[in-house]
């Protein structure tokens, strides 16, 4: 049916029409764009708590707003330096040890030539991934910090005393950083092989011709090639820097109070805050510099990687 | 590949599959104990490197089966790993089929929304307030919806959909299929790998998880398997009627107990995956490598 009319009107309509067409693509993105909604900008909104003397029976609305107060009570606080330290060493170990271990890792299994034996370690290494921290803190204790457990017994002191790791502070952060590599180094080490598969093998004949030693290839080819994956991973990994996982931490501290020193970090901070003692302001603070230092690392380290000349993530 | 059969070379190749080997039963030894220790019927502690039951038996596990606490939890795990991974690949194939229209009005701003959750999040306490305002606390609903998606599985999935050619979209159209016969009949069969990957992603999470369970769940009836077996490492109370019992009347060792309540948790993950490795690995990588 064609009408006159001016161009501005009939454009905008014929946006709504367009929209109209697809309304059948726009209902069935509704459900999960309400999840997004509700479950991921909600708690944003939530964040607001943390600038309130929040209390439950006033609300989020009605819980009257005090600036800035939280923050300031948050840094005068020695537990928040001794997290933020606990953090940011863990963080830290984890960059130095896991990360370059599960690289190298990658490196080694792509080295082998025989797949099927390859394949069978990988399975192996994968494994532990696939279980809970719940599974993998239980065997820790279960072996190491137990009267019963095989190295408790193995490493007792000469009076027989078993070795209960947990109760050992000193060991606390390289044991959560050997439990990281035993759950999940083989699993990050996936992404690498998939880059090592995808590096040109013409380039390896070549290199090969001209005469380079596997360790020349190596250092010319295949870190050449990784490059931009570990650029990716090192980008992603910079922003998960403060969340050393709630799981992992929780299930091996179990309310030792020996343990508070070394091992509390953010989030076990947080929970036993705001849900067990039910301070939600202050809880909510520390959750909220945790995600805004965490924001900035991710956007820190896609600016370097660009300076750098690698792709980043955005 | 040019194979390099130099001395030094070989000299390396055979030290790095002894290195991989030993490496990989440092990563298999834990199971493998804790497998033959949940077996030990005897009450006598163990001495020094002592890795097989003294006495073989099962009554760790009939304990376990036959209690009224743990094949509650266990039920409550199958059902939260099945109502949520079927939850989660609905919201997470619908929304992704959607955004994967370059024609939607609308697209890049949306996808631009979720993609910042990726970056930014509210944190624990405040999403702990909503789930609550939600009058989800304490129910099996707050075990299935907070979780049921992230960012990532959404971006490979959408990447597949992507990928999809325009043309069998085109003749489909042409014998009269609607949309949402389309994304049914059409692209969800062309991208099973990655929904399988994604998936089983999905089952993991929901089978493992454990930090949902103690932030939303108060009533130990409700209580998943993993919070379960947490709370029978972490309190020696018994796996076997759900509170603590005096040793004399227990039948087996609280060890035993304990060692087969792990394996029990861990043995649906752990004989699950394999099956699946090749399309989980693909639909993993297939994310994050930049072309």
């Amino acid at each position: 049916m064609p009408k006159a009319e001016n161009l501005a009107s009939r454009d905008r309509r014929s946006v709504w029409q367009q929209v109209w067409r697809m309304r059948v693509l726009y209902l069935m993105a509704l459900p999960g764009l309400l999840w997004f909604a509700i479950f991921k900008y909600g708690p944003m909104w939530g964040v607001m708590t943390a600038f309130q003397d929040y209390s439950p029976f006033l609300g989020m609305l009605g819980s009257p707003w005090v600036g800035w107060k939280h923050f300031q009570e948050l840094f005068a606080r020695p537990d928040f330096w001794i997290l933020l330290k606990n953090t940011l060493i863990l963080g830290v170990l984890s960059l130095v040890i896991y990360f370059p271990f599960t690289i190298v890792l990658a490196l080694l299994l792509n080295e082998l030539r025989n797949r099927v034996f390859r394949e069978a370690l990988q399975t192996v290494f994968y494994a532990p991934y696939f279980v809970s921290w719940v599974v993998i803190a239980g065997i820790t204790i279960l072996t190491f910090s137990s009267a019963q457990g095989i190295f408790s017994r193995l490493l007792a002191s000469d009076a027989g005393q078993p070795f209960m790791l947990l109760n050992k502070p000193e060991y606390f952060r390289i044991t959560v950083i050997l439990q990281q590599i035993w759950k999940d180094a083989g699993w990050g080490s996936v992404i690498f092989l998939a880059a090592l598969s995808g590096i040109d093998q013409q380039l390896y004949e070549a290199a090969v011709i001209d005469g380079a030693s596997r360790w020349k290839q190596l250092w010319h080819i295949t870190l050449v090639g990784l490059r931009p994956t570990i650029v990716i991973i090192l980008i992603m990994r910079l922003g998960s820097f403060l969340d050393v996982g709630f799981e992992q931490i929780y299930t091996l501290i179990n309310n030792n109070p020996l343990l508070y020193r070394v091992g509390d970090v953010f989030d076990t901070f947080a929970f036993r805050k705001g849900i067990q003692e039910g301070m939600f302001s202050y809880a909510t603070t520390v959750s909220l510099f945790k995600s805004v230092i965490a924001f900035v690392l991710v956007l820190g380290a896609n600016w370097l990687a660009k300076k750098t000349g690698e792709e980043g993530l955005f | 590949m040019v194979r390099d059969n130099s001395w030094s070379s070989r000299l390396f190749d055979f030290c790095n599959y002894v290195l991989l080997s030993g490496l990989a039963l440092v990563t298999a030894f834990p199971f493998v104990y804790c497998v033959l220790r949940s077996f030990e019927g005897s009450w006598l502690p163990a001495v020094g490197v002592e890795i097989l039951p003294k006495q073989w038996s099962l009554t760790a596990y009939t304990t376990l089966l036959q209690g009224a606490v743990f094949p509650r939890a266990l039920l409550i795990s199958v059902i939260i790993t099945v109502l949520g991974t079927l939850l989660s690949l609905v919201l997470t194939t619908m929304l992704a089929y959607a955004l994967s229209k370059k024609q939607l009005i609308g697209r890049r701003f949306l996808t631009g929304g979720i993609l910042f959750t990726f970056l930014f999040n509210g944190g624990m306490i405040p999403t702990y307030l909503i789930v609550r305002g939600l009058g989800m606390l304490d129910s099996l609903a707050a075990l299935i919806f907070p979780g049921a998606m992230g960012a990532y599985t959404f971006f490979i999935m959408r990447q597949s959909f992507a990928g999809v050619p325009a043309s069998l979209e085109e003749s489909a159209r042409i014998d009269g299929a609607g949309e949402f016969l389309i994304y049914y009949r059409v692209y969800l069969p062309l991208v099973k790998p990655m929904l399988a990957a994604v998936g089983l992603l999905y089952v993991v999470r929901q089978w493992n998880l454990f930090f949902d369970g103690i932030l939303y769940i108060s009533t130990p009836e409700k209580w998943p398997l993993q919070v379960l077996v947490r709370q029978a490492i972490a309190t020696a109370s018994s796996l076997g009627t759900g509170e603590a019992l005096s040793a004399s009347q227990m039948v087996v060792s609280p060890e035993a107990l304990q060692m087969a309540s792990i394996i029990l948790s861990a043995l649906p993950m752990l004989m699950l995956y394999p099956f699946f490795q090749r399309s989980f690995i693909k639909g993993l990588t297939l994310g994050a490598i930049k072309e």
